[in-house]
């Protein structure tokens, strides 16, 4: 991979593609193999995979216990902690500073994001799920936002595709709501997920199976296996979990078409009236702060939902006077997320001479079961599971009455087993969801920051009485004890699935992007982030986005091949 | 922890994190749940065995930590929590991590300890036996167990309670106790969901 320097004579490329994340990786793999020259411009600082890992292979005692950052940093991370689990000492360097990355929110909204090569490919929970038939027709059907502007036909030769390639574990099970993946042998469930996965069958007809997730259970393609460390979001040292910096960024390199340009932030794109098209990306040097402009045929948007966004609000022209491709007034609306924390949890009696080896790195999946086969509810579309299970460790001596050495003998000892659930819901695309530039307060850059007006509705509130209760019910049919259903409160965003803010649709009114992610007034700029999504299903989206990547840039190709876009 | 304005109206649990709701829902197989009142002092350091120069401590208050921590984890076939640098911890724990009303607060709560269990035993409780320490912290013990009426309107009890969660936390994320009295495996390799637990032996240190 070279990083190019400034030369007038290096700024024009056959494609760019602005991010480096889990879409843009992909944009960049395809786009290369096609042939292309191509720049990848990422806003942030490099990171070369395992190289640029640095705590990858930490144990507990080389890092501070619950891995938390000092005191005194802690006001540079007021909104990325939100989390609870994203900013640690093991994982800081993965996560902007709210001091630097300033956002305002007219209500609560969790931006959790990183800033570098290979972006949340690094830190991203890994689950894939393909959107099936059901979800492609759901808006047409319910009235809810605009209708795709493709099928499951469209898209599942390039789930098979990205699959291949990415390697995905899990186990097929038939389902029409969850169309199965190309998958790798799955990583086996736990005597308790045993259980309740026939419970579930037996009494609801419902399914339990095992996680469908980006880690490798063989080696593939020249990455190795998952250990189970369970320590992936320090980035990997055997490549086991598909990241950008693991496996598309190196195979886009391979091709000798690759140039990637760290610290390059994208101020805008620039219209050209006379080819109806854009003609040049304006990128700001995040050290020097000095503007270049770089040129090529065709761009792709791979900036993130938000930061995709963002760029085109900000590329204003005599012909797009509020944003590019924004003739519509779509551009920024319907945010989207999945809303979770609603669900149930118990304990599991009868298993105690039973344990696990090894650290799974995520849990069982309940796919969706609600208005699926003309069930209705009193709310529209449904919810999927995230489920685990485990036996109480050492934390169970802090309340022990003991100390000593019988202290150290209760800890010795695994505790009861516990398992729980917890829903992945639908969230509506609704228009006045919005994120919009605020030019009043810019950023150290001088660019406008983002402002959030986003909040969760009727339709999701409804669903989420059923994620808790419905939890609960399940886990009382496995005869789990103690079981408690919860719905906390949640602040969209929080999912890190944000999405839908240019979004795919047959009709320019009514959307951004046509079936294939190009902006229907500027056929030379493609998007295919999350922005790109017309609805959200309650599918963990990366894999879609993985997708949608990959059919965009070969159309992209074909296209330009026939002489088309150039 | 600072919040922004509008946070202000929310409460802790609003803020509940996804790996919480994840370790909740028992995906953690180390996992715990932290007790509210002890949110304050839920931080970070690494412990160090050896040699420890207190930071926040003065000698007799560092001779008092050392001895309270090593009443709830002595030295036995396996390290004491000295040994596996639990003081540090504690140490680190209070100057790193926390922010200055957390300190304060614990640091009144030691001293109060100091003069209360001196006032009790007669002698400093770092120059007590080791059964009476034993003894008079398990006393405390049932008092914030609800077990008990021991120097139950002070603030010893909730103080007891600190040092026990810091001492278990540190001795447990420590090599000595990890690798010693619980099983840890840095690399493990393939995942076995349901295997006998004496192919296992001890408790997952992670």
């Amino acid at each position: 991979m070279n990083i190019n320097g400034q030369a007038k004579q290096d700024m024009t490329y056959d494609a760019i593609v602005v991010g480096s994340g889990i879409s843009g990786g992909w944009s960049a793999k395809e786009l290369t193999e096609r042939g292309l020259k191509t720049l990848v411009l990422e806003r942030g600082r490099n990171v070369e995979h395992v190289k640029d890992y640095p705590t990858m292979n930490l144990d507990p005692w080389e890092l501070p216990p619950n891995d938390d950052i000092p005191f005194e940093e802690r006001k540079h991370y007021d909104k990325q902690m939100r989390t609870g689990y994203t900013v640690k000492e093991s994982t800081k360097h993965w996560w902007v500073k709210d001091t630097d990355q300033p956002y305002e929110e007219k209500k609560r909204f969790d931006w959790m994001r990183g800033y570098h090569v290979g972006g949340r490919s690094i830190m991203w929970g890994r689950f894939s799920l393909r959107l099936s038939q059901m979800d492609f027709e759901a808006n047409l059907k319910d009235g809810h936002g605009v209708d795709w502007p493709i099928r499951y036909d469209d898209i599942a030769p390039w789930y098979s595709y990205v699959e291949k390639f990415a390697g995905i574990s899990g186990q097929a099970e038939g389902l029409p709501q969850l169309p199965d993946s190309e998958f790798l042998p799955p990583m086996e469930l736990s005597c308790v997920e045993k259980e309740l996965k026939k419970a579930i069958k037996e009494k609801f007809g419902r399914v339990l199976t095992n996680p469908r997730m980006a880690n490798l259970t063989v080696p593939h393609n020249g990455r190795g296996q998952c250990m189970t460390r369970n320590l992936c979001s320090r980035g990997c040292p055997y490549g086991a979990y598909f990241s950008s910096n693991a496996a598309t960024l190196p195979a886009a390199a391979a091709t000798g078409n690759l140039t990637l340009r760290p610290h390059s932030i994208v101020h805008s794109l620039e219209y050209d009236d006379s080819t109806g098209k854009v003609s040049g990306v304006n990128v700001i040097d995040e050290l020097s702060g000095e503007m270049l402009k770089y040129h090529s045929k065709i761009v792709f948007l791979n900036a993130s939902t938000v930061g995709s966004t963002m760029i085109l609000l900000n590329s204003t022209s005599d012909r797009f006077p509020t944003g590019l491709g924004n003739d519509s007034d779509q551009v920024g609306r319907n945010v989207m997320d999945h809303h979770f924390l609603a669900g149930a949890d118990g304990v599991v009696e009868g298993f105690e001479d039973k344990y696990t080896w090894g650290r799974r790195p995520q849990g069982y999946y309940i796919p969706r079961f609600r208005n699926v086969d003309n069930e209705t509810r009193d709310y529209v579309r449904g919810f999927g599971y995230q489920g685990g299970s485990g036996r109480d460790g050492w934390g169970r001596a802090i309340a022990e009455l003991a100390l000593g050495q019988d202290l150290k003998d209760f800890a010795a000892k695994p505790g009861p087993w516990t398992i729980g659930m917890l829903g992945f819901g639908e969230f509506l695309p609704y228009e006045d969801n919005q994120v919009t530039l605020n030019h009043e307060k810019l950023d150290k850059w001088g660019l406008p920051t983002a402002v959030f007006d986003v909040s969760i509705r009727d339709n999701e509130y409804k669903m989420r009485k059923d994620m808790a209760n419905d939890a609960a019910e399940m886990l009382e049919a496995m005869g789990a004890k103690n079981v408690t259903p919860y719905d906390r409160p949640y602040g969209p965003g929080q999912g890190i699935h944000e999405m839908g803010t240019a979004r795919m649709g047959r009709d320019p009114k009514t959307s951004v992007l046509n079936k294939w992610n190009q902006i229907h007034e500027v056929p030379n700029v493609f998007i295919t982030d999350g922005s790109c999504m017309t609805s959200s299903g309650c599918q963990n989206p990366s894999l879609t986005y993985m997708a949608l990547s990959a059919r965009a840039a070969n159309y992209a190709a074909d296209q330009l091949e026939k002489g088309k876009l150039s | 922890m600072r919040k922004q304005e509008f946070n202000q109206s929310l409460s802790e649990k609003q803020l509940i994190s996804r790996k919480e709701a994840i370790r909740r829902a028992g995906l953690m197989m180390g996992g715990f749940v932290f007790a509210p009142a002890l949110t304050g002092v839920l931080n970070g350091c690494t412990p160090q065995a050896g040699e420890w120069t207190p930071v926040a401590f003065d000698k007799d208050q560092a001779t008092t930590i050392k001895a309270v921590v090593d009443t709830i984890f002595p030295e036995t076939d396996t390290p004491s929590a000295s040994q596996a640098g639990i003081p540090g911890f504690i140490d680190e724990l209070l100057t790193r991590n926390s922010s200055e009303d957390d300190q304060t607060a614990f640091m009144n709560e030691l001293n109060e300890f100091m003069e209360q269990s001196e006032l009790d035993l007669g002698v400093p409780f770092a120059d007590a036996e080791s059964t009476v320490q034993a003894e008079y912290l398990m006393e405390i013990h049932k008092t914030a167990s609800g077990q008990g009426e021991t120097l139950k309107n002070t603030s010893i009890p909730d103080y007891f309670m600190k040092m026990k969660w810091m001492t278990v936390v540190g001795y447990f994320t420590s090599e000595a106790g990890a690798t010693q009295v619980l099983r840890y495996a840095a690399i493990p390799g393939p995942y076995q969901g349901c295997i006998q637990f004496e192919d296992v032996g001890r408790t997952w240190a992670t």
